[in-house]
């Protein structure tokens, strides 16, 4: 009797575990999901408006060329994560759900530095900036 | 206000009236969406290239 209720209570335990577990996963890649349209909608809005600039002759090349830089540096790590959480999707494995956290963590670091960089030309519609 | 910067903030007005309603849309879409599967995460993938945005 307490053998077969020590083995219902473990099947409960496990079946919680693994229902809480999915859950989590469900919320972590709804919510890295979300962050991700965010940056996806903030990175190509900033640059449309880059761009908009640069061919009404606001900002001159060294700015388009160092927007294109770490655009295309922001772009690889970008897709780097969305490549890892959806791996995770797939398969529910832990180095995926690390490796987009690492590479989601960088790619959050180099967003910053662009949006930093591109801001005061966006403020000032192109003005040089010292 | 100098005309320069009247016309900049026309332009960037009349840009955001074309973006806007595109980016709400699509992050709108992103929010409603209770149970990404794997393909609706890949299409988060940025596909155009940053030179492209500026010919």
């Amino acid at each position: 009797m307490i053998k077969r209720y020590s083995v219902l209570v473990a099947m409960i335990t496990l079946s919680l575990v693994v229902c809480l577990g999915l859950i989590a996963c469900a919320t972590f890649t709804k919510s890295a999901y979300q962050a991700g349209a965010m940056s996806k909608a903030g990175f190509e809005l900033t640059m449309t408006g880059m761009g908009e600039l640069y061919k009404e002759g606001f900002i001159k090349d060294t700015v388009r060329d160092e927007t294109i830089k770490l655009g295309k540096a922001y772009k690889d790590l970008h897709n780097s994560a969305i490549e890892a959480l959806a791996r995770y999707k797939e398969k529910g494995s832990p180095t995926d759900k690390q490796a987009y956290l690492q590479l989601a963590s960088e790619a959050s670091v180099l967003l910053a530095k662009f949006l930093n960089y591109v801001r005061p030309y966006l403020l000032d519609g192109g003005k040089e900036v010292p | 206000m100098d005309p320069v910067t009247i016309g900049l903030m026309i332009s960037i007005i009349e840009k955001m009236l074309v973006y806007g309603p595109k980016v709400v849309v699509e992050i709108s879409a992103a929010f409603e969406n209770e149970d990404p599967t794997a393909e609706d995460i890949r299409n988060l993938k940025i596909t155009m290239e940053p030179e492209e945005y500026f010919k």
